[in-house]
């Protein structure tokens, strides 16, 4: 009986915490007035659990907003539907949620916006069922499946594009510290190769396991190998312990940092701790140019303040544009989408992007925070393609 | 001397972590996964103080009271009931709590990683090394926050009241020791420790709703090998940070976390009873 009581004492406040997360959202969008049947989307990403992070907001935000403009300016030849699902951070439950998503709801393409595990775990049933899957976000390459495309940059083009930029501004001995995991592992070889045909040289890398606490040891590695900059590869707050660690450490004061892990909303949140950082993605809200503009005035007139105009709401956004130009006709199902898909292109609030391969050629800009650790844009790169992972 | 700092500083972390598991533990026989969830408590309530004007001390302070008041709240409503129950019940609830309270703060304060500028910023030079003051300050409180509870149980006769709580709980109730209401303080002393643990690393950390949770396996761990003694802890917490800062150094990280999982293998395996042995 008490134990019972138990139960309910822990278990009652757990389940309300996942149903106040929004763990099961009802469809978006579908204000089309032509009687046709719409595009199912299911959108799966973490609401809960350690995955669930900064992309939440500004992905759900991005999506609803692209259904809303698709939808009332009539810019498919179906409308759009979307069903938000969360994948609570487990590839177990990302798997399950996609099976319900394609043969329940049967969605007619997915979007996903998880760690690499989920959208593996997804991407089996939409695989199977033919169902095309945009993983809007940006991770390593060397993902090929016939029905998946990554609408966002893989890890070489900012990473890269980051290292060229930083040994073109004199920085020539750089340090490599990264998270213990094998993308990050992998990423360190090209790296190496760009700063050595830039002109300069990785003299020293370390490798921390996720959720560390103290980088003593390897604020004192930097301190002795005396490297122009630090190439940070860390993730979630790992990356932000590093930075408040190092930016309160006078040992490595004099070197610089880049990092293209942490989204721009972390960076300035460092304030000091965070200046001179260089930074690379493929958005940011102070991008120059008419459509980021129209994106972040659009943003705020669906949002008010609590518009999350980030990298993460332009990836989603983007993918359900791609989609959108993907259906061409009012008979346009999954088998006609994955076939337009390889040829798409569009523009989106950060300039052109175009699917190249199952990834995207897409602009590259490169940060750099100030002294009072605000982000401004340094260098813009174009079209940076996607190294060839498929074939 | 960076490297005997850093080792200085790996103990002192482990200590201040470790000390409020320890005091449940020890006095109550219940394992408190909840643990770093209190901490994340305190380091949120920091935060909204901080965002809200307040000043850092203060905020810290202020953290400190809400997870003492999380840890009453808690105490009277879930841990009362496990008094005496197995110790697997315990670990049980506990980690529910730990899941609501990460899972309350996601919703409240939003998944995204964020952080607190250190109150202390700077550094000074010690024997041509450069020490980063607010760690320096960390070591600090920790050494004193032992030192004033080594007296306390060594010198007072609410020490000789837990001393007897500990050593045999029975007897003690027999003597007419209210040794529920004993039970309770310790349980709320042990949540303020967890927030004065959250509150003074925040600054150091990136802070996130599952915030200091990577620190919970090596703490408990340490707790094991304690022996139930401060003495203990103190040699546990040494043994660990020396494990971790020297195989950081000479090996890497990842190493330094296996090695310090195997320190507390052997110690467990060469004395089950716990590293006990200044005290005979």
């Amino acid at each position: 009986m008490s134990l019972l009581r138990i139960f309910r004492a822990v278990s009652l406040p757990s389940i309300c915490a996942v149903v106040l997360s929004g763990a099961w959202s009802g469809p978006v969008g579908q204000a089309f007035a032509v009687d046709v049947q719409p595009i199912k989307i299911g959108f799966v990403l973490p609401l809960s659990g350690p995955a669930a992070g900064g992309s939440a907001e500004g992905g759900q935000q991005g999506l609803r907003l692209a259904v809303d403009e698709i939808n009332s300016r009539h810019l498919a030849a179906r409308p759009f539907e979307a069903i938000i699902a969360d994948d609570a951070s487990d590839p177990r439950t990302a798997a399950e949620v996609c099976k319900r998503l394609i043969f329940q709801d049967k969605v007619d393409a997915i979007i996903s916006q998880g760690p690499t595990a989920n959208r593996m775990a997804c991407n089996q049933a939409a695989l199977k069922a033919g169902i095309p899957h945009l993983a809007a976000l940006s991770g390593p390459g060397g993902m090929c499946f016939a029905n998946l495309f990554m609408v966002g940059p893989e890890t070489s083009q900012t990473l890269l594009t980051l290292v060229k930029q930083i040994v073109k501004d004199g920085n020539t001995k750089l340090y490599y510290m990264g998270a213990d995991s094998s993308p990050i592992r992998d990423a360190l070889s090209p790296a190496m190769a760009t700063a050595e045909a830039e002109g300069g040289k990785i003299i020293g890398s370390s490798f921390s396991p996720s959720g560390t606490s103290d980088f003593s040891s390897d604020l004192a590695k930097i301190a002795a190998a005396r490297p122009d900059a630090v190439i940070m590869m860390l993730m979630g707050a790992d990356a932000v312990t590093f930075s408040r660690q190092f930016g309160s450490d006078d040992r490595v004061a004099a070197i610089k940092r880049a990092d293209f892990l942490m989204t721009e909303k972390v960076l300035n949140s460092l304030g000091r701790s965070g200046a001179n950082i260089y930074s690379a993605a493929s958005y940011y809200s102070s991008v120059p140019g008419e459509a980021s503009a129209e994106f972040k005035t659009s943003m705020i007139r669906m949002y008010g303040d609590k518009a999350a105009p980030d990298v993460w709401a332009v990836m989603v956004y983007n993918a359900v544009y791609v989609l959108a130009k993907a259906v061409t006709s009012p008979t346009s199902g999954a088998k006609e989408i994955l076939e337009a898909l390889p040829n798409i292109s569009a523009e989106g609030p950060e300039g052109r992007i175009k699917i190249s391969g199952k990834y995207i050629s897409t602009p590259v800009f490169v940060g750099k925070t100030d002294d009072a650790g605000k982000l401004q844009i340094v260098a813009t790169y174009l079209d940076v393609p996607p190294a060839p992972h498929c074939k | 001397m960076g490297l005997v700092f850093d080792a200085v500083f790996s103990i002192s972390v482990f200590l201040l972590v470790s000390i409020g598991l320890f005091v449940i533990l020890g006095l109550m026989n219940i394992v408190n996964l909840a643990h770093t969830a209190f901490m994340a408590v305190a380091v949120y309530a920091e935060l909204y103080f901080v965002r809200s004007g307040w000043n850092f001390w203060l905020s810290a302070a202020a953290g400190v009271g809400v997870t003492t008041l999380l840890g009453v709240i808690v105490e009277f409503v879930i841990v009362h009931r496990l008094y005496g129950r197995h110790i697997d019940d315990t670990i049980l609830a506990t980690w529910g709590v730990s899941l609501v309270l990460v899972q309350v703060l996601a919703i409240v304060f939003g998944s995204t990683t964020t952080s607190i500028a250190p109150p202390l910023s700077g550094s000074v030079k010690v024997l041509g090394e450069l020490l980063s003051i607010y760690r320096i300050f960390i070591v600090a409180t920790v050494a004193t926050v032992v030192a004033v509870m080594a007296a306390v149980i060594r010198f007072t006769r609410a020490g000789l009241i837990v001393r007897m709580v500990m050593t045999n709980e029975p007897l003690a109730r027999g003597v007419g020791i209210n040794t529920g209401m004993v039970q309770r303080l310790t349980f709320v002393a042990g949540a303020a420790f967890a927030g004065l643990a959250g509150t003074l690393l925040g600054p150091t950390q990136g802070i996130s709703p599952s915030f200091a949770s990577s620190l919970l396996a090596s703490t408990f761990l340490i707790v094991l090998m304690s022996g139930r003694r401060l003495s203990g802890l103190l040699l546990a917490c040494v043994a660990a940070g020396l494990a971790q800062s020297l195989f950081s150094a000479y090996g890497n990280p990842v190493i330094a976390n296996v090695m310090v999982i195997c320190t507390a293998v052997i110690v467990l395996r060469l004395k089950p009873e716990g590293l006990i042995w200044l005290r005979h």
